[in-house]
């Protein structure tokens, strides 16, 4: 049942995204939380320095996160706090900005352990407390039309001397690029070190969108996966945006880790296109997105199709399904899905549900996890997020339910 | 300031005093709503690997998962239910025998399907986990530690008998093998 249906949703996406590549050139928007640009009803380059979302807020972003909590500074008798205008130096000419995380959980996955007799038993994996994210980030506005922007992402243990430490193959400790617009109405050029504009950004890596259930805890784009190269983005328009670029796809082939499959010295293409229709009644504006992103290098190619749908201020759904293949030649395709439901309640208190399903076929063999995470963004005060949340995992060989607990400091 | 509420000021704590107490209501609501979560913690493993394991594995070089270790360097696997030994031809004359398993999160090393093989390094005689890049030596000791938390002390290992001529083996995996039989340890 599931096939035809996304074979028909892949063929009117796959329209979409060639038609709007060839109508226009452009580069791209991402979320570090979709949720947010669709309950807010604005673009993610409106709060964050990067144009695809995530990392480093503007002065808007930044404000609109300032006086976000349960308890504001101001009533705390913490007014210089609360009182703060942004997040920037030389009248706003360079912001600055960070995000932390600490992750309260169960890593790895249930085992069989055996007596001495043979007899087996399951064991649980033990709840750890682990740094998820320690990045600083930087945006300078050089002049009008010229916007730098550096992040770097530590690792685990960039603090004992070793600078560059990441955990995932193809995951890159730090991301920079200039973005040019000589006016408003101009396409945005980008060039760097940074994430080609796949799909949607999301903050959360757990996700199975960008994993292969045959590799279970081994992301296919790893968090803060970057390659240099250059993107144009151009929306003529605020309800459409459009996005091509090329890399060179250096840390993509690592974490593919088969020459045959993607050279280290191969090219890569990204092309996506989103349209973004708004509604305005008198009681309710109801905001969207619809669009679609093709990542393609050597024989590996990545499919990404997304709908959303937001109430403002109110709450969201999404949807997004990613399709990978390794070429004819190999038979291992990957296909996720995702649908997640944000209810806001208050503007420091959000409930999630998301369920998932990661599907791969791999030389004649079927790999499936399934996911369940309900679970809460609550801001008691501003810059500190709790995301409490119960995670349902199951795999073919095991299932795990726990509750897990993230801390998040940001500015 | 209306005309029938005077302007009384009690300071900056008023309304940090009033919000507290929703803050505390709060905050004791998602504390009480732990033991809840924990109660609904589970884990299970597919009943097919829940059975009970044999003292010893057999294996020879014809066997699919055990071939590679026809050639000094490389890694193969045997299994007995859930339990997965990683065999490491690390010598002409020598064959190591680990449980796959790596102990930092319980990732499978074997070079198994629906798992990121480690990679065996002949001339360091090191194997290096491809989840996390923990390094273990021959003796299954860490030499690197994963570069996200927590530490690791090292892999399990067993006694494994292994005639090269006949490329015929055996893992004992429930206790020593028998005196002056091992290939390795």
């Amino acid at each position: 049942m599931m096939k035809p249906m996304m074979m028909l949703i892949r063929t009117l996406l796959l329209c979409a995204l060639l038609v709007g590549a060839t109508s226009a050139l452009s580069s791209s928007t991402a979320h570090a939380v979709p949720r947010m640009s669709l309950t807010a009803g604005t673009p993610c380059s409106a709060c964050h320095l990067n144009v695809t979302g995530g990392g480093g807020r503007t002065e808007l972003g930044w404000s609109s996160m300032s006086k976000s909590g349960a308890i504001t500074y101001d009533k705390m008798g913490l007014g210089a706090v609360h009182n703060m205008h942004h997040n920037g130096f030389g009248k706003g000419t360079v912001q600055i900005g960070a995000d932390v995380r600490l992750q309260v959980a169960k890593l790895g996955q249930p085992t069989v352990e055996f007596d001495d007799q043979g007899q087996p038993s399951v064991v649980a994996p033990d709840r750890r407390m682990i740094p998820m994210q320690v990045q600083p980030y930087i945006g300078v506005y050089a002049t009008d039309w010229l916007k730098l922007y550096g992040t770097f992402a530590a690792g685990p243990s960039t603090f004992a001397g070793n600078l560059c430490d990441p955990t995932y193959a193809g995951q890159s400790c730090f991301a920079a690029s200039a973005n040019i617009q000589p006016d408003y109405s101009a396409p945005i050029i980008k060039v760097g070190h940074f994430r080609p504009a796949i799909g949607i950004r999301h903050d959360d890596h757990t996700m199975l969108g960008l994993s292969d259930a045959s590799q279970p805890r081994r992301p296919t784009i790893a968090p803060n996966y970057a390659d240099t190269g250059a993107e144009m983005t151009y929306s003529p328009t605020f309800w459409f945006q459009t996005t091509i670029g090329g890399f060179w796809a250096r840390n993509l082939a690592e974490a593919i880790g088969d020459e045959a499959i993607l050279d280290p010295n191969s090219p890569s293409v990204i092309g996506r296109v989103m349209f973004q229709p708004r509604f305005e009644g008198d009681k309710l504006t109801v905001t969207s997105w619809l669009g679609s992103s093709l990542y393609w290098a050597g024989r590996y190619r990545l499919e990404n199709y997304f709908v959303g749908l937001g109430i403002l201020d109110r709450g969201s759904l999404m949807i997004e399904a990613t399709r990978s293949d390794r070429g004819q030649e190999e038979d291992w395709n990957t296909l996720n899905i995702m649908t997640m439901l944000s209810v806001q309640l208050r503007e420091w208190l959000i409930l999630n549900g998301r369920v998932e399903r990661a599907t791969t076929d791999k030389a004649g063999d079927e790999f499936v996890t399934d996911a369940l995470v309900l679970g809460a963004e609550f801001f008691p005060v501003p810059y500190l997020e709790l995301r409490p949340e119960y995670r349902i995992l199951r795999t073919d060989d095991y299932s795990i339910g726990q509750y897990t607990i993230q801390v998040h400091l940001f500015f | 300031m209306s005309e029938d509420k005077p302007d009384v000021h009690f300071g900056p704590c008023t309304h940090f005093i009033l919000s507290r107490r929703k803050f505390l209501g709060g905050t004791a609501t998602a504390l009480a709503s732990i033991p809840l979560a924990s109660a609904c913690e589970f884990a299970n493993v597919d009943d097919s690997l829940l059975q009970p394991v044999n003292p010893t594995i057999a294996f020879n070089t014809s066997m699919e998962t055990v071939a590679a270790i026809a050639d000094v360097g490389g890694v193969g696997y045997v299994e007995d239910g859930a339990l997965r030994v990683l065999l490491i031809r690390n010598a002409e004359d020598s064959l190591l025998a680990f449980n796959s398993k790596c102990p930092h999160q319980d990732l499978e090393m074997a070079p198994a399907p629906g798992a990121a093989a480690a990679t065996w390094d002949q001339n360091a005689q090191t194997l290096r986990c491809a989840y996390h890049q923990a390094l273990y030596g021959a003796d299954g000791g860490v030499i690197e530690q994963p570069n996200i938390p927590p530490d690791v002390t090292g892999l399990e290992r067993y006694d494994v008998e292994f005639d090269a001529m006949t490329g015929e083996g055996t893992v004992f995996v429930l206790g020593d093998a028998p005196e002056d039989n091992t290939s390795e340890g």
